[in-house]
């Protein structure tokens, strides 16, 4: 009788460890341009900016983005972090149209010596913007803890890009770089 | 069984695969590109391609160096970050689906002798290029074991005419290569020591001439305040260079 009383216990048990952080397979954001961010690539990001007119318009500081992620799909689990497919789409709402894209990529949930959880990572995928057909770059940075977000988009490569910052994670420097270096090792 | 027959097949045709790589094969440097911008002249990729022909065997050997410093510079980021490289052969001179901007090719060097310390494949790094139901590949991936990479991905087009190896945050020490060297100087700078992802490609296929790519992604990090960090992923412009794998 005993017996069983622990391995119930050990099951129970289990079951709690395994659902004490329960990740969510869908993830929806919807968040404005960080001004503060945009300002301060107007004045010292040109090269980042340079297409911006030419691909998203004028007034962008009226944007916003609605990002989702369908599913993530565990590729890879370790002590010090998961790495995870991620698939989805979203939209932006800029002053001169509404630009449908769709993503796929890695992201990695790490969690922080701080005990903060954060999915980290980029998202690649195909948009068609003001100028026409182009690549989509969407950088996430999300704190499970606090909920906030931060999605840096970019459209295109290097020497043809246009930006937008959208949200912030509040995440700190040394909490981003503690993050980069759990991934990179 | 079954199981144990597979497995006993698949040991077997690796090690009749890697008796044919234990011999140091002869390399020849195919030519050196690098892809930038034509406003800036910034290069954010550099690649090297060097092939083989011996006795019906053809193979490939792409190199790629990063420019995380240039990244830098020019978006006056607080830091950079090489997220991923894709490095990618066609068993064609076609540049297939994807589109290549601004990628500044150098000719066909003369062809120059290079010998590489030739790679064993993993036994379990190499089952994942097979499939169970026998696709004959045009063209094969094998990695250089090593180049270290939070994780390795294979894939290939849907008429197994190219094959793409992706590094998801490849190791910064073994990419990133100054940029007070040259582009055209790197190979012999780092002439017998670990430099560049290579990424060695097994050519199964008649063709005579290919096509060699790579792409890097980097993360550009800029800081406005303690709390308020914004990044941005910065894709380098498409590395290219056609060519033969003969003399």
């Amino acid at each position: 009788m005993k017996k069983y009383a622990i391995i119930g216990f050990a099951l129970v048990a289990v079951l709690v460890l395994s659902f004490g952080f329960e990740r969510e397979k869908k993830l929806v954001f919807n968040e404005k341009v960080n001004l503060t961010f945009y300002e301060d690539m107007e004045a010292n990001q040109t090269d980042l900016i340079e297409f911006n007119s030419r691909k998203f318009g004028k007034d962008l500081e009226k944007s916003s983005i609605n990002f989702k992620i369908n599913d993530l799909i565990v590729k890879q689990e370790n002590a010090d972090f998961t790495e995870l497919n991620a698939k989805g789409q979203g939209v932006l709402h800029l002053p001169e149209g509404n630009f449908n894209f769709t993503f796929d990529g890695m992201v990695y949930e790490v969690p922080l010596s701080n005990g903060k959880v954060i999915l980290s990572g980029g998202l690649e995928g195909e948009i068609v913007n003001k100028a026409g057909e182009d690549t989509i770059s969407i950088n996430l940075l999300y704190d499970y803890t606090s909920e906030k977000v931060y999605l840096g988009v970019t459209n295109g490569h290097h020497g043809e890009l246009a930006a937008l910052p959208f949200g912030n994670s509040k995440l700190s420097i040394d909490e981003i770089n503690e993050l980069n270096s759990v991934i990179a090792n | 069984m079954k199981k144990i027959a597979i497995v006993i097949a698949i040991l077997f045709a690796n090690i009749l695969f890697s008796q044919s790589t234990h011999a140091q094969d002869t390399y020849y440097q195919k030519g050196i590109t690098y892809a930038g911008t034509s406003q800036t002249s910034s290069s954010t990729i550099v690649m090297s391609v060097a092939a083989m022909n011996s006795g019906g065997t053809k193979k490939d050997n792409v190199v790629v160096y990063s420019r995380c410093s240039i990244v830098e510079n020019v978006y006056n980021a607080d830091y950079c970050v090489i997220k991923s490289l894709k490095t990618t052969l066609y068993a064609s001179n076609s540049s297939g689906t994807l589109v290549t901007n601004n990628s500044n090719m150098i000719g066909q060097v003369a062809p120059e002798q290079r010998y590489f310390e030739s790679v064993l494949p993993d036994l379990s790094i190499f089952i994942p290029s097979y499939r169970w139901n026998l696709v004959y590949y045009a063209v094969q991936g094998i990695f250089n074991t090593g180049a270290n990479a939070t994780s390795i991905i294979h894939s290939n087009n849907s008429t197994y005419t190219s094959r793409s190896v992706t590094y998801n945050y490849p190791s910064a020490n073994m990419l990133e290569v100054p940029s007070t060297i040259a582009y055209d100087r790197i190979p012999v700078y780092y002439s017998g020591k670990a430099k560049g992802v290579a990424t060695n490609f097994l050519l199964h296929t008649g063709g005579s001439h290919f096509t060699a790519k790579a792409q890097l992604s980097y993360e550009m990090g800029r800081i406005t305040g303690y709390y308020d960090v914004y990044r941005f992923n910065i894709t380098s412009n498409e590395a290219k260079l056609i060519h033969s794998v003969g003399l």
